[in-house]
């Protein structure tokens, strides 16, 4: 049974990995959760995203956005880097979630069989 | 189409997060003896004026640049109508929106209730600033989930957007649900 209490545990736990990721994370990861994301699968996305980059550390925030324009490529997940530079995956789902972290937050190589250049030729 | 109620949820008081309230109030009542669901949002948000307030129950309007039609609030009056429930929505501007759909519990095609922490933390999520409060009945019970109660728990340096942080709320919101309806039988 969870109580307010276990909470406090999991502030230090928190704090810890924070004071461990030094100054501002290397990507900012972006998932559409509009009528259109939700209803097409974007929160199983979104919570994987949020588990697996807690689970690795990846240096990354994930965060939330409305309507990206596109909703017939919902689930979609934008990648930005440092620069600024804009990565947009489409059609998402919880196991591509995971490839492209490896690939483009871990190795820093964008998965390209799921941006949105490979399904608008 | 939502598979369950919790997206419902989610979906309906992003709209809240994006008329700026900075106050949400959800009510969930799950009655067995009166044979109903309610899900009930109610903001202190820009509000709307007469006039919008029938434009967003029209698939065909939106607020949003994006694109031009939402579905939101349609989706949601549907689910009343066809679940031989009621909708209801009253706003006012600068004051806030209130929104309510009632289901028949038993009703053919009233669907499940869904990931209801999930949605609750993705609300709070979007605008962590906010004061969220949940409330969960049933016929012998009540959970509350109070957003400030856990920020004076995690204070200013953790942010409730931290995946265990997050993960944690989720939980804790599911199992006090949980426990509201075991108790009853």
């Amino acid at each position: 049974m969870k109580s307010l209490a276990d909470l406090q545990a999991l502030r230090e736990q928190a704090k810890k990995r924070l004071e461990m990721r030094e100054g501002d994370a290397d990507y900012r990861i972006v998932v559409g959760m509009a009528t259109c994301g939700i209803a097409a699968g974007a929160r199983p996305v979104l919570n994987t995203l949020v588990e697996e980059v807690a689970k690795h550390g990846y240096s990354c925030t994930v965060t939330q956005t409305g309507c990206i324009g596109m909703c017939t490529l919902e689930p979609i997940v934008e990648v930005y880097d440092k620069a600024g530079q804009k990565t947009t995956y489409v059609l998402m789902d919880p196991d591509k979630a995971v490839r492209m972290l490896e690939s483009h937050i871990r190795d820093g190589k964008i998965l390209d069989e799921c941006t949105i250049a490979s399904v608008r030729k | 189409m939502m598979q369950n109620l919790s997206m419902h949820v989610l979906d309906i008081a992003s709209n809240s997060v994006r008329a700026e309230a900075t106050d949400l109030h959800i009510i969930m009542i799950n009655s067995t003896c009166k044979d109903l669901i309610s899900i009930e949002v109610i903001d202190n948000g820009k509000g709307m004026d007469e006039e919008m307030i029938q434009r967003v129950q029209d698939p065909f309007f939106t607020s949003r640049t994006t694109r031009r039609i939402g579905l939101g609030i349609p989706f949601f009056k549907e689910l009343a109508e066809a679940c031989n429930g009621s909708f209801e929505l009253e706003s006012q501007v600068n004051v806030g929106t209130r929104i309510y759909v009632s289901m028949q519990k038993s009703h053919w095609d009233t669907p499940p209730l869904g990931d209801l922490g999930d949605a609750v933390v993705l609300v709070w999520c979007q605008k962590e600033t906010n004061h969220i409060h949940f409330d969960y009945k049933t016929d012998a019970n009540q959970f509350s989930f109070d957003s400030d109660e856990i920020k004076a728990i995690l204070g200013d340096e953790v942010s409730v957007c931290e995946a265990e942080i997050m993960m944690w709320c989720k939980d804790y919101i599911n199992q006090q649900i949980q426990v509201c309806e075991e108790e009853q039988v």
